[in-house]
C-alpha cells in the first residue's frame, strides 16, 4: 500500500499512539464506515487479497461496501488503528499492511483467513443473516 | 598453383597421383582409406575413372616420377608448354573435386554424429524425468531455484517431503489395521488425530518453503505429474477431497448430510475467491510489468502470492477440520484412509505411466 506523507496532525497521534493510546477521532471514523454496511470491508484498491474476500462475499450474494484505504484522506491513519485492533503486528499471512479487515454488522471479524475460517466451519452464514446481509 | 611446391607434390603424393602407373590398384586402396562406408560406390568408380583417363592423358610417355617440369627456356617446349598447363589445369580440377568429395564426406559424417548425439540427448532427458518422478532425486537433492542457486532451504523441504511421505503411509496403514481390528473409539479418534496433524505439519513445512521459493511451491515440482495435473494454487483442491471422501462416509444422518453439504459448498466458495484473487494478480502482474519500468509494483504483486499459498493451504486445513467434526470417529477414520489411500494411488499412477512402455520413432 502506498502511504501518504506523515501530515503534522498525525505526527502527534503518533506520539500518543506509541504510548498505546488510541486517537478517539480515528476511532470513531472507522465505527462509523464500519457501520454503513452490513458487511464493510476495508481494503486497498490493488490489494488481491481484497478483491478476494469482497469476490466472496458476492459470490454468497451479499454486496459489502467497500472503503479502500489508499484512496481515502485518512487511509494511513485508519490502516493502523485497523492493525491495533486486529492485534497483530502487519506480518499476518495474508498480505502486509493487514488488509483487508471485513466488519459484519459493525463488529470486526477479522482478515481472509478468519472470515474463510468462519465459512469454512458455519458460523459465517449466520452472522450475515443476523447482519440482514442475507435473506433466509 | 603451377609452380611444384613441395606442398603441391606432397598432396599430389597423397592422391596417389605422383606415381601413376601403380595407380589404378593403389588409387582405389588410397579411396577406400579415406572413404566411409557410406559413401556411394559409383560415385567413386565415376571419380577414379574420370582420373585414369587424366593420368593417362598426363603422362604419354614419360617414366619420369617427376609430375611439374619447370618451365623451360626452350621455345620448342611451347607447344609441351600449352599441353602442359592444360594437364595442371586439369589435375587441378581433379584435385579439387577430390578435395570437395572428402569435405562432403567428412561434413556427412559430422551431421550424423549430431543427430546421434541429439538422439542420446533425449533418451538422458527421458531417463531424468522418470528418476526424478520415481523419487530418486528426493534423497539428497540439488534442486536449483529460480535464482538459479542452490537453494538450501528447499533442499530440506524436499528431503522433509520425502520423509513426510513415508510417515503419511505409515499412519494410513495404522489406520487400515485399526478399522479392521475394531479398536475403542478412544484410540481410534487418537489415531485421527495424529493423522490431521500429519497434515497440519505438511502445511506448517509449505508455509516455510513458500518464503523461500514460493515459484517452487507453486510450480508443484516436488508433488508427481498426475497430482500437478490436479493442482490448485499449490496443492489439491479443498472441494476435490470432499468429492473423493463422501461415498464412503456412508451411512450419514440427515443433520452430518446437511452440514456435509454446506461444507462442500463454503469450500468451493472459498476456493472461487481465491481463484479470483489470483485471477487479478496475474492481471495486475501483466499490466505492470508493462507500464512500470523499475517493475516496483510487479515484485508487490510477487510478494502478494505468497499469502495466496499460505491462504490456499489453510482453506485445505480448515476443510479437513471441519470434516473430522461433522463425522464420528470412525466416518473420520474411514474418510481419512479413503484419501490417503486416493493420494497413494495417484502417485503409483504417475510412476506407472513414465515407467510404461514406449516405441521408439
Amino acid at each position: 500500500m502506498q502511504y501518504k506523507p506523515e501530515t503534522r496532525s498525525s505526527l502527534s497521534f503518533n506520539k500518543v499512539n506509541n504510548m498505546g493510546v488510541f486517537p478517539l477521532d480515528t476511532l470513531v471514523r472507522v465505527e462509523s464506515m464500519a457501520s454503513e454496511n452490513a458487511v464493510v470491508i476495508f481494503s486497498v484498491s490493488t490489494c488481491c487479497m481484497c478483491h478476494a474476500v469482497s469476490g466472496l462475499f458476492r459470490g454468497m450474494g451479499v454486496s459489502p461496501g467497500v472503503h479502500e484505504l489508499d484512496l481515502h484522506p485518512y487511509g494511513v491513519e485508519i490502516n493502523r488503528a485497523l492493525l491495533r485492533l486486529l492485534g497483530c503486528s502487519s506480518g499476518t499471512s495474508t498480505s502486509p499492511g493487514g488488509l483487508p479487515v471485513v466488519f459484519i454488522g459493525g463488529k470486526m471479524v477479522g482478515s481472509m483467513e478468519r472470515v474463510m475460517a468462519s465459512h469454512i466451519n458455519g458460523s459465517l452464514v449466520p452472522l450475515l443473516k443476523d447482519a440482514g446481509a442475507l435473506c433466509l | 598453383m603451377s609452380s611444384s611446391s613441395p606442398t603441391q607434390l606432397a598432396s599430389l603424393r597423397d592422391m596417389g597421383i605422383y606415381e601413376p602407373f601403380q595407380q589404378i590398384v593403389s588409387w582405389r586402396n588410397v579411396f577406400k582409406s579415406d572413404i566411409n562406408d557410406h559413401s556411394p560406390n559409383t560415385a567413386s568408380s565415376s571419380v577414379i575413372q574420370v582420373d585414369h583417363n587424366i593420368i593417362k592423358a598426363s603422362y604419354p610417355s614419360s617414366s619420369h616420377n617427376q609430375i611439374e617440369a619447370e618451365p623451360s627456356s626452350n621455345d620448342h617446349q611451347e607447344e609441351d608448354d600449352d599441353g602442359r598447363n592444360h594437364d595442371k589445369m586439369k589435375r587441378r580440377l581433379a584435385q579439387n573435386r577430390e578435395a570437395a568429395r572428402k569435405s562432403r564426406l567428412r561434413k556427412k559424417a559430422y551431421v550424423q554424429q549430431l543427430e546421434e548425439s541429439r538422439f542420446k540427448l533425449s533418451q538422458l532427458e527421458q531417463e531424468l524425468e522418470k528418476a526424478k518422478q520415481q523419487g530418486v532425486y528426493s534423497s539428497g537433492s540439488s534442486y536449483v531455484g529460480s535464482s538459479g542457486s542452490i537453494n538450501t532451504r528447499i533442499a530440506a523441504f524436499e528431503l522433509e517431503y520425502s520423509h513426510w511421505l513415508e510417515e503419511q503411509s505409515r499412519r494410513v496403514s495404522e489406520i487400515r489395521t485399526a478399522l479392521q481390528a475394531h479398536i475403542s473409539d478412544i484410540e481410534l479418534k487418537m489415531l485421527v488425530e495424529s493423522c490431521l496433524n500429519h497434515y497440519a505439519n505438511l502445511f506448517r513445512m509449505k508455509s516455510d518453503a513458500a518464503k523461500a521459493d514460493v515459484f517452487y511451491l507453486i510450480s508443484g515440482m516436488w508433488r508427481t505429474s498426475t497430482e500437478r495435473f490436479f493442482q490448485w494454487i499449490g496443492g489439491f483442491r479443498p472441494s476435490g477431497l470432499l468429492n473423493v471422501v463422501m461415498p464412503y462416509l456412508q451411512p450419514l444422518t440427515d443433520q452430518q448430510i446437511l452440514e456435509v453439504r454446506n461444507l462442500q459448498q463454503s469450500s468451493q466458495q472459498a476456493e472461487d475467491a481465491l481463484s479470483q484473487g489470483i485471477d487479478k494478480l496475474q492481471q495486475s502482474l501483466a499490466e505492470n510489468i508493462v507500464i512500470d519500468v523499475v517493475m516496483g509494483a510487479a515484485v508487490e504483486n510477487l510478494q502478494a502470492l505468497e499469502g495466496f499459498v499460505n491462504q490456499a493451504d489453510h482453506l485445505r486445513q480448515q476443510t479437513l477440520q471441519q470434516m473430522a467434526k461433522i463425522l464420528t470417529t470412525r466416518q473420520a477414520a474411514r474418510g481419512l484412509l479413503c484419501l490417503g489411500e486416493y493420494l497413494h494411488r495417484l502417485r503409483a499412477l504417475s510412476s506407472l505411466w513414465a515407467a510404461r512402455p514406449r516405441e521408439h520413432a
